[in-house]
């Protein structure tokens, strides 16, 4: 399927959680702490997953995000709608790079701020397990 | 006459942070020292803050290598570090363990959580500042503290606030 060349408000990304400190295993919650944008450049990795199968979006964490480096663990994903961050004041760039690839941009530079973003992000995400 | 005033901790571990050089204020430090290490390994005053520092040297201790969050992530930051174990003597008894955590940017964060929508982070910066951000319900907080020799009125209010409608929902059931 060919992807539309900008993030539809209503479309499914996925963010990888790689760490057991990105999601509470008794509420099964994502946590703030997935959604913390990337320095220096401050921006946050995530994958358009519209109409995939929870298989294939863990298929493509394992893929994309886990396998360069041994080791490590892909926990699960949060699902969460564009709309989430559009209404935070972000910007997705769909860069395809990977395929399926998007850039969530344009986070303020102070840490404070960067936190409560991330904690709004994370109360509207819904958390999806990847088994093993 | 002379007047005396005690400066109020919030805690019991938090002695004032000694600045001086004379030979005086060196031996005061270390008085103060041995007084902070019997204090930490109290079973009693000690076992919050050793429940907290357990967690901070785990978390730690995962995220000493670059990129341990497979995006990129800067390693545990020694500063941050330093100010995070000072911060945590400053917490007081009442306050319940935190959930530790290692920022994309190395430094630490405490964090206390109810529900998605009844949470409170601090992040205690390399650069002394207390960044902090909570979110109740629909209401957000956010700003900034610095490090001092007590924890900032603003911190502690927040993190109450969390657990607030816990209590007040515990006391009205069995009131």
């Amino acid at each position: 399927m060919q992807l539309a060349s900008t993030v539809s408000p209503s479309e499914s990304l996925a963010r990888y959680l790689t760490s057991s400190k990105h999601y509470g295993t008794k509420m099964q919650v994502v946590k703030p702490a997935a959604f913390l944008p990337q320095p220096p450049n401050y921006c946050l990795s995530v994958f358009r997953v519209d109409g995939l199968t929870t298989e294939h979006v863990c298929q493509i964490g394992q893929q994309k995000v886990i396998s360069k480096r041994p080791g490590r663990t892909l926990h699960g994903f949060a699902n969460i709608v564009a709309q989430a961050f559009l209404d935070a004041n972000l910007i997705i760039d769909p860069d395809n790079n990977p395929p399926r690839h998007a850039s969530v941009v344009g986070w303020p530079k102070e840490k404070p701020q960067q936190m409560s973003i991330a904690q709004e992000l994370a109360a509207s995400a819904e958390l999806v397990p990847c088994s093993h | 006459m002379t007047t005396c005033v005690a400066t109020l901790n919030s805690s019991f571990l938090a002695f004032p942070r000694n600045l001086g050089i004379s030979p005086g204020a060196k031996a005061v430090r270390r008085q103060t020292r041995e007084l902070q290490d019997i204090s930490d390994q109290s079973v009693t005053i000690g076992w919050h803050y050793r429940q907290i520092a357990e967690k901070l040297f785990m978390t730690a201790a995962e995220s000493r290598v670059d990129d341990w969050d497979s995006y990129g992530a800067r390693p545990v930051d020694a500063k941050s570090l330093l100010n995070a174990m000072w911060f945590a003597h400053l917490l007081p008894m009442t306050v319940p363990i935190p959930e530790i955590y290692v920022d994309p940017d190395g430094e630490i964060a405490f964090e206390w959580w109810l529900s998605p929508r009844r949470i409170f982070s601090v992040t205690v910066r390399r650069n002394n500042e207390l960044a902090y951000a909570g979110l109740f319900g629909v209401n957000k907080v956010y700003g900034v503290e610095h490090i001092d020799d007590e924890l900032p009125e603003t911190i502690l209010d927040e993190i109450y606030r969390v657990f607030s409608e816990q209590t007040t929902y515990a006391t009205s059931k069995h009131g």
